[in-house]
């Protein structure tokens, strides 16, 4: 019947960061060409700000001295011709003066001077006090730009206001031919920046498309691939390991899988077989009646070991399964065992075994109760099938104080039987693995008990080890945590 | 007593048929959902057989609609998939009981009986079976009038196939009931532990009561007369 539960309602999705809009490129550039056109901005703005300062700074000396060499030389100086100085056109650098007597009459003037900047507020001028000085920024007629000095001092007692004048058009001029000039190096640059981010972040990511690109074209049948390495920038390098270790743990499961697939396959095989073989052979001849139940009672037998190997491979899959978990009572495990000991002491009998509990603690455990006596059967089950007469079996528990971490009880399960061989030790506990192929357990489970105990251990948070003297015996040792993980 | 078996597989669901009509109960077929849930309405079955997956109607849609015209009929549940959850969910249902494919015959038919006889069960105080005679109270059995000299485990496991006489009782059930262990053991421990029994009980006396029934398990039952 087909599972209609599927891994696929099961699948986990893994949490990956909401994602963020955009390319990965274009965010980049972005940033990449809004940061550098920033700096340049702020760079031009500074640049530009001292040129225009020094321009200014430089006007307001030239202003300056010449206000004081006037005043120097005020007595001294001859009243210009008035003719004798051409008219100056705005932005010629003009520089112009004149003296104003505290009446309002203009005593002597620079030619142009009246024309250009012409006397106005004197009244401010008047509210200045001797030796203070002002600078204003006047237009002309056209518009032009004038700075203007007034100073007020006395001269041979005589108090006088000079006023100085100085034509700016060219400064501004030269200031708006650098503002294009930055404007257009600014839009430049904009350009560029954006240019070289994309080339930049396309460079930085291409590497990453590569791997995607490798890891897209890996199939079940491709699973032996690997990205390379080389030639890849460190933090990518990472990257790339982390997806090979991937590849090496998924080949390892899948090639698990398919080997499991084909040890199910084989291991049914064998008591389909048999199931065939007696049912054919038994019909091909008309039989006694108790002859016929006998090979029905042996047809019901296999159904029977079938039926174990079924349910063992689905608790198996079953466990392994992400998220299950086991039900948990409070387990005396002392009594436990004992309840398990009595169950298989007959058989240990039978055997010609001896078959004791030597318990020194009595823990409670929280423990799937079903799980633990299977886990346990199973280990006294094999003991058993693989020590001769003569020998014993003893079920050991002890609390654990040597694993560190967590506290746990140990279930030693000690055998005098024949041993296991190093070289097979570390694969007992893998699903259908045989030390001995000739030799079945004694629960006739086809390799799957030791498995089915690891599972059983695992779910609960424990382990199971096992260690084995060949000609001596072996112990396999069960420990499981006093608290659930 | 009359069953309806609601089965798709041909195969089962004949010798569910045959198996049930040899140990006394009749019983009807039914292949899909929709036939069964007539035969159902119509009424007139002590107990309903019922597959989870058919074609057309499914089991647990069957067994609702059974459930909500309030009608009590008992539903064992077969089915091949013994997750946690679809077990719980039949039950939820209202299922009586639930046993997962593939599953022994004498466990469906000793489920049944279960189902069946449901309510105060008689436990006699003594059971009788030939010349054996266990005291249930006293923890005492004897035949022929001599004490057996049995285990409490002995004693528990003669008890239980005494009271379920000319059953087949398999070796998971007496693991079950005798030792508490509930994971299937395969098959000898139980063995060593009914030849053991039987030493007691059979070996000393002339008609032996303990039969094996091969790859089944084993019955207790007098046949010297039969």
């Amino acid at each position: 019947m087909p599972d209609q539960g599927g891994s696929a309602a099961a699948r986990a999705v893994r949490p990956i960061p909401p994602p963020t809009t955009g390319s990965i490129v274009i965010r980049m550039t972005a940033w990449y060409a809004g940061t550098s056109f920033l700096l340049i901005l702020i760079a031009a703005s500074v640049l530009y700000g001292t040129v225009a300062g020094n321009l200014r700074a430089e006007d307001r000396r030239i202003l300056i001295d010449t206000a004081s060499n006037l005043r120097l030389l005020a007595t001294a100086v001859p009243v210009p011709d008035q003719s004798a100085r051409p008219p100056v056109s705005p932005g010629a650098g003009f520089i112009g003066f004149r003296l104003i007597a505290p009446d309002g009459r203009i005593e002597r003037a620079t030619p142009g001077m009246d024309r250009d900047v012409p006397l106005t507020d004197f009244a401010a001028l008047l509210a200045l006090r001797p030796g203070a000085r002002a600078f204003t920024t006047v237009q002309d007629r056209h518009g032009a730009p004038f700075d203007l000095l007034s100073e007020r001092f006395k001269v041979d007692g005589t108090d006088t206001i000079v006023q100085v004048a100085i034509d700016r058009a060219r400064d501004q001029r030269v200031l708006i031919k650098d503002r294009e000039r930055l404007l257009f190096m600014l839009i430049l640059s904009l350009g560029l920046c954006a240019a070289i981010g994309y080339a930049i972040a396309r460079g930085g990511i291409r590497p990453v498309e590569r791997i995607a690109a490798a890891a897209g074209s890996i199939r079940a049948t491709t699973l032996h691939e690997r990205l390379d390495t080389a030639g890849l920038p460190g933090e990518l390098q990472s990257l790339a390991a982390t997806f090979n270790d991937m590849l090496d743990r998924l080949e390892a499961s899948f090639a698990q899988v398919t080997q499991f697939s084909a040890d199910v396959a084989h291991e049914l095989r064998t008591p389909v077989n048999n199931l065939r073989g007696e049912l054919e052979v038994a019909l091909g001849r008309v039989r006694s009646a108790p002859d016929y139940r006998d090979v029905l009672g042996s047809a019901l037998e296999e159904c029977g070991r079938i039926n174990r190997v079924i349910d063992s491979l689905l608790f198996l899959a079953r466990a392994e399964a992400a998220g299950a978990a086991p039900r948990r009572e409070a387990l005396d495990i002392a009594a436990e065992l004992a309840a398990i000991l009595e169950f298989y002491e007959p058989a240990a009998l039978e055997a010609g075994l001896d078959l004791g509990l030597s318990a020194t603690a009595r823990p409670v455990v929280p423990c799937d109760r079903t799980l633990f006596q299977q886990a346990v059967g199973n280990l006294v089950a094999n003991a058993i099938a693989h020590t001769g007469r003569g020998g014993s079996v003893t079920v050991g528990l002890v609390a654990d104080a040597a694993t560190a971490s967590v506290p746990m009880v140990r279930i030693d399960v000690a055998d005098t039987g024949s041993g296991i061989a190093p070289a097979h030790l570390p694969h007992v506990f893998d699903r259908f693995y045989r030390a001995d192929p000739a030799r079945s357990s004694l629960g006739g489970n086809f390799g799957l008990g030791l498995a089915v105990v690891r599972s059983i251990a695992t779910l609960h948070g424990g382990t199971v080890a096992i260690d084995s003297t060949p000609g001596i015996g072996t112990v396999v040792s069960l420990r499981l945590p006093l608290q659930p993980a | 007593m009359k069953l309806l078996i609601v089965e798709d597989e041909p195969k089962t669901a004949g010798f569910l048929k045959k198996g049930l009509e040899e140990n006394g109960f009749s019983a009807d077929i039914a292949t899909d959902g929709a036939i069964a849930g007539s035969l159902i309405r119509h009424g007139g079955y002590d107990l309903v057989i019922l597959d989870a997956m058919l074609p057309g109607i499914d089991g647990w849609t069957l067994l609702k609609e059974m459930r909500q015209r309030r009608d009590q009929t008992p539903v064992l549940f077969l089915t091949a998939r013994d997750a946690v959850a679809d077990r719980v969910q039949g039950l939820e249902l209202g299922a009586d009981d639930y046993l997962v494919k593939p599953f022994a015959f004498s466990e469906l038919l000793a489920r049944i009986r279960t189902i069946l006889r449901r309510g105060p069960q008689r436990q006699s105080a003594t059971l009788q079976v030939a010349d054996l005679v266990i005291d249930v109270q006293r923890h005492r059995a004897l035949r022929a009038g001599r004490l057996l000299d049995l285990t409490p485990k002995e004693f528990l496991l003669l008890a239980l196939l005494a009271r379920r006489a000319g059953d087949v009782i398999t070796r998971t059930l007496i693991a079950e009931q005798v030792w508490d262990i509930n994971f299937d053991s395969g098959a000898n421990v139980v063995d060593v532990h009914m030849h053991r029994l039987r030493a007691k009980v059979d070996d000393p006396f002339a008609a032996r009561l303990i039969h094996t029934v091969r790859g089944i398990g084993y019955v207790l039952e007098d046949r010297s007369g039969a």
